[in-house]
């Protein structure tokens, strides 16, 4: 069960650890923490949604906290007015034959190259129509979306698919709710699940997880790319609690800095090529390294 | 300052009641009128046209509203970030021009409300969190000192480095540490954190920025270490630091106390381990956690010293409580509280994503994540008693009776801290006057395990604990706020007066850190 109370917050400060946000600003009003302490010490939520908007809903904080608040569902229930764990229990019951689907997200699919790559490696996943596009901006706070529109959106999607390859993490918690755990998986974890792009991974890489995708399931990835550390001996971006710091280079995210934050991220690591799994990261990290940045989907041959 | 005048006229009479105390024996009156807001408009412009931004709306002010402590209750008339040494200087030219009180707070964990501002400016100095400069090769690193520890050792370790010593939280800031102490389990070998600083960076509470060590304004240097934020705001640090490493971590279980505390005085003298540290479940299962840096001081421990303790491995201490409770029926309940704390608590301080080869990886990850698993939550009571090696055992005895006598489920968590002879910033402070190479420090700790308490049951827990400590002359590790109604009788008039007057010195309009010692 998830915890979306502020009040279990022990003011531990741990979550502002692995925020970019707090990284670059320093202001804790604008950190999860702060906004727990404000809500405890008498603020109410509403007085909260404008220090929401430079959240770049990364999902560290969540990820780190040891009292299993959940940050990233409360971040974007005040931003979106979504209640986003009731969306999976509105859904209808399956009925047509369903099939395996691709989202991309928008920077995938606007990349028609890697797009094509992706396609080809994913093999039986069809492609998506649309990339939940009014959901993201919900959540990210950059348009309104009703509940009842969020709802049959996701019927549509429900109706039809089965099993999700989903580049957007945002989306994990909503699809995880609605299509089951094991059916939706990250574009980095089904691409690492092909033999030939986790051999084309070198021990000189430095790849960065993306953080959306990599705490919306943490728990379980922190072991997985854990496992995939030790076998390439690759670095990672990950700080000393393993979570994935977040470029800040996702759609709809104010307030970072993201080359401040990937030059944080590269700093006295040794590497010689930079992996990412966010199309987003590449155009960034080609900005501050000098080294070959490519996307998981360009490593390796295809099948 | 108005409210101040009566403070500066003299000393700051005694008091037949004070709120902190439920005993009816008379104290020292802790807490007299507060400020209540004279000067603030002109300070707060002041601070404007300085460029420095006050933040007042609720949500702001909320967010420092109390402290790690969770009891004391107080938020700010507004707060402000420092950015720079210049910023702080401003902040307190002009509190000290307009009678305004500034509260600093750094990773804002202390437990008695020291740095809850009641009123006036909360100065967070979390804005200065940068790490100014490391040189590999003397083995040291310059920061901001609203780092938090943890951050600290981020950057470090991109160059293999690591800090010295720190408190087991991760969110402490490097500054805040520098007043109180800094005690880590690793401080038998290396000492306090504040024993490991170099050169400091301060602002005096009058606002002149000067740089101190012990050959560099040395007076200003030992006011300012241990010296509880009264005498200026530290800026930046300049720490020791060292080649990271992994850790090779063993337990020892005891059932007594005594025998267990006896065996951690005994490796702290034989500098046995790079890691030494007590943590118990009640006084029933008691560990005695023992680490080293390298295989060699490893092995070295085991052929010297491992032998001549009176602890056992997991297995057999496993099978001598089995016996114990077996004969003891009555005590299922125990039995199974200690059971299952120990299955949840031991998988989290080996998780396998921290493991290479046997040893942690990021120790202080690992043991600060699982102090906040499980001993953090919306209220934290942890008083402490800090001895001489001769007291140390009498005093944790008689507070593991006073924990018994409260709370159903407690933990004691004990640790060394090695000395550097007689400092001058050991005066009044966390280290008792009679150490001499050694202190022992013990944290008395509740399970609340979501109960709830009156404040007046927790603070007659407190109290009992600090009695000791004043029968027996020791010190603590946190007596301001909440808990400065023992400064009097644990340090004697004398030094504290002493104190006072050098503060007041400095402090002209005590306006500084006001409510945490003084006033």
């Amino acid at each position: 069960m998830k915890n979306t109370n502020y009040e279990l917050c022990n003011a531990c400060g741990v979550c502002n650890l692995s925020c970019p946000l707090w990284r670059q600003t320093r202001d804790i009003t604008i950190t999860a923490g702060g906004r727990a302490m404000a809500v405890k010490g008498g603020a109410h939520m509403d007085e909260l949604k404008p220090l929401m908007k430079q959240c770049a809903l990364c999902g560290a904080c969540g990820a780190v906290c040891p009292m299993g608040v959940d940050t990233v569902g409360i971040a974007i229930r005040i931003r979106s007015g979504l209640d986003i764990d009731a969306l999976g229990k509105s859904m209808p019951a399956s009925g047509a034959a369903k099939k395996a689907f691709f989202m991309p997200g928008i920077a995938l699919r606007a990349d028609k190259r890697l797009l094509e790559r992706a396609v080809s490696l994913f093999g039986g996943h069809r492609l998506t129509e649309d990339d939940a596009e009014p959901l993201v901006a919900a959540i990210e706070g950059r348009q309104e979306l009703s509940q009842s529109e969020a709802v049959k959106y996701m019927s549509r999607l429900a109706e039809s698919a089965e099993k999700l390859i989903v580049a957007e993490g945002l989306l994990h918690r909503i699809f995880k709710d609605i299509f089951g755990e094991g059916n939706v998986v990250g574009i980095g974890e089904a691409l690492l699940g092909i033999e030939s792009v986790r051999g084309g991974l070198r021990p000189d890489d430095l790849y960065i997880i993306d953080s959306r995708a990599f705490h919306a399931d943490f728990k379980r990835l922190v072991g997985y790319y854990d496992s995939l550390r030790r076998d390439i001996g690759m670095t990672m971006n990950l700080d000393l609690q393993r979570s994935a710091s977040a470029s800040g280079a996702a759609g709809g995210v104010r307030g970072i800095d993201a080359g401040a934050q990937a030059r944080w991220i590269i700093q006295g690591r040794n590497f010689r090529r930079i992996v990412v799994e966010r199309v987003e990261d590449i155009a960034v990290f080609k900005a501050v390294a000098d080294a070959e940045v490519v996307h998981l989907a360009e490593v390796g041959g295809l099948r | 300052m108005g409210k101040a005048s009566s403070l500066t006229a003299g000393l700051i009479e005694p008091c037949p009641v004070s709120p902190d105390s439920l005993k009816g024996v008379p104290r020292q009156q802790t807490n007299p009128s507060r400020w209540e807001g004279e000067g603030w408009e002109s300070f707060s412009r002041a601070l404007s046209e300085g460029g420095i931004e006050v933040k007042s709306d609720r949500a702001s002010r909320s967010a420092y509203a109390t402290d790690g402590g969770g009891i004391a209750f107080g938020p700010p008339r507004g707060a402000a970030i420092a950015r720079s040494a210049q910023d702080v200087s401003k902040v307190l030219k002009a509190a000290q021009s307009h009678g305004v009180p500034v509260t600093v707070r750094g990773g804002g964990l202390t437990t008695e409300g020291e740095t809850v501002s009641y009123g006036g400016l909360q100065l967070d100095m979390r804005g200065m969190g940068r790490v100014l400069s490391i040189d590999p090769k003397g083995l040291t690193a310059r920061a901001e000192a609203g780092i938090y520890w943890h951050s600290f050792a981020e950057t470090l370790r991109r160059e293999g480095l690591d800090y010295l010593s720190a408190p087991l939280n991760m969110t402490s800031s490097v500054g805040g540490t520098l007043g109180v102490g800094g005690i880590d389990i690793n401080s038998p070998r290396l000492g306090c954190s504040a024993d490991q600083c170099v050169s400091m960076k301060v602002v005096t509470p009058t606002g002149d920025i000067v740089e101190c060590s012990e050959r560099e304004n040395p007076e200003l240097f030992e006011r300012v270490l241990l010296g509880y934020g009264q005498f200026g705001v530290i800026a930046e640090a300049t720490m020791r630091i060292r080649p990271y490493s992994h850790i090779r971590l063993h337990y020892f279980y005891y059932s007594s106390l005594r025998c267990a505390m006896e065996d951690l005085v005994h490796l702290a003298r034989q500098d046995a381990s790079d890691y030494l540290g007590i943590l118990t479940i009640m006084d029933q299962a008691v560990n005695l956690l023992v680490a080293f840096d390298s295989p060699e001081r490893e092995r070295e421990f085991f052929s010297r010293w491992a032998g001549s303790l009176r602890g056992y491995g997991e297995a057999g201490f496993t099978l001598r409580m089995g016996a114990r409770y077996a004969a003891r029926p009555w005590k299922f309940q125990e039995a199974l509280y200690l059971y299952n704390r120990k299955r949840s608590l031991l998988p989290d301080l080996s998780p396998e994503h921290h493991m290479e080869g046997g040893l942690i990886a990021d120790r202080t990850v690992v043991f600060s994540r699982a102090v906040w698993k499980y001993w953090g939550g919306q209220q934290m009571v942890i008083p402490d008693l800090a001895t001489s090696e001769e007291k140390f055992v009498e005093a944790v005895l008689r507070g593991n009776e006073v924990c018994r006598k409260y709370f159903p489920h407690y933990t004691l968590y004990c640790v060394g801290i090695k000395l550097n002879g007689r400092k001058e910033r050991y005066e009044m402070s966390c280290i008792p006057p009679d150490a001499l190479d050694f202190a022992y420090g013990c944290e008395f700790e509740p399970m609340l395990e979501g109960n709830t308490y009156s404040r007046d049951y927790l603070q007659s827990f407190k109290n009992e604990i600090y009695d000791i400590g004043v029968e027996m002359g020791t010190s603590y590790y946190r007596f301001g706020g909440m808990m400065k109604g023992y400064i009097r009788r644990a340090f004697g008039d004398a030094l504290v007066d002493k104190h006072l007057a050098m503060k007041r010195a400095a402090d002209p309009s005590m306006i500084l850190n006001p409510y945490v010692i003084f006033l």
